[in-house]
């Protein structure tokens, strides 16, 4: 009689043992799987941005420095020509004969010819 | 076809906002919500095809939300995600309420939960299709 109740008390203690175990399991699964999916998704992102920055390198590559250069030096030549152009014919409407100097263009060269 | 909608619920804020970051870039539309009671609202006002609930909740049970979206929503397929390990219980719960998959949340999101979700929402597809079969096939008699 007295083993009988010792292993129900056995029992008991068993069952009580597990429950909390299985308690204790929950509350650490719970932020265990929290973070395991947000370093899923952490490095999905990394994915993505790497492929990202992948692309703008190769389109970077795909710029042809020299012919970018060149366009841009005959822009550059052909703001000066107009910038001269214009300055040319305010002097000539001003009266004050052609520029002395060489004009180039930009407001910086406008009033530096004029000082001369 | 239409966009199918996965309701997510679990009152553990962090776990919620985990999920959302992880299920943002998937083909689907995604609801969230904080307890089987918003879950509830949730499904009064949209159209939902999977439920993915958290199964230890405080006010209302996982168990009892599937339950009653069992009982009013018969075609919605259900997903039980649990930082329990599943008892004799659960598993008897998971026959009864046929639960289509039960799911730990110690599983990986993108090998395991993902492939789940969209497994549950394929399974949709299909009893819709087979149902609009069966309709069918008693029409022409």
């Amino acid at each position: 009689m007295r083993e009988i109740q010792s292993q129900r008390v056995q029992n008991a203690k068993m069952i009580s043992i597990g429950q909390l175990a299985a308690g204790v399991a929950h509350e650490l699964n719970t932020p265990i799987g929290s973070v395991g999916y947000d370093f899923s998704s952490l490095k999905s992102y990394v994915t993505k941005t790497k492929n990202l920055l992948q692309m703008c390198g190769e389109l970077v590559e795909e710029i042809d420095t020299a012919e970018a250069s060149e366009s841009l030096n005959k822009a550059d030549a052909v703001g000066n020509r107009c910038g001269t152009t214009a300055v040319e014919v305010v002097y000539e409407a001003s009266g004050n004969g052609p520029a002395e100097s060489p004009i180039t263009c930009g407001p910086y060269s406008i009033l530096s010819s004029r000082s001369m | 076809m239409a966009m199918r909608a996965v309701l997510f619920v679990d009152d553990d804020a962090i776990m919620l906002r985990s999920l959302e970051r992880g299920f943002q870039d998937e083909q689907f539309d995604k609801h969230f919500a904080g307890s089987g009671e918003e879950a509830l609202e949730i499904l009064r006002r949209e159209e939902v095809h999977v439920l993915v609930t958290d199964m230890c909740m405080c006010e209302m049970s996982g168990a009892e939300l599937i339950r009653i979206v069992k009982r009013e929503y018969p075609d919605i397929v259900s997903i039980m995600h649990s930082g329990y390990a599943p008892t004799d219980e659960l598993r008897r719960a998971i026959h009864r309420e046929k639960i289509f998959k039960f799911v730990c949340k110690t599983v990986t999101l993108e090998e395991d939960l993902k492939q789940v979700v969209r497994q549950a929402v394929d399974h949709y597809d299909l009893q819709s299709q087979h149902e609009k079969v069966l309709a069918k096939s008693e029409w022409l008699g």
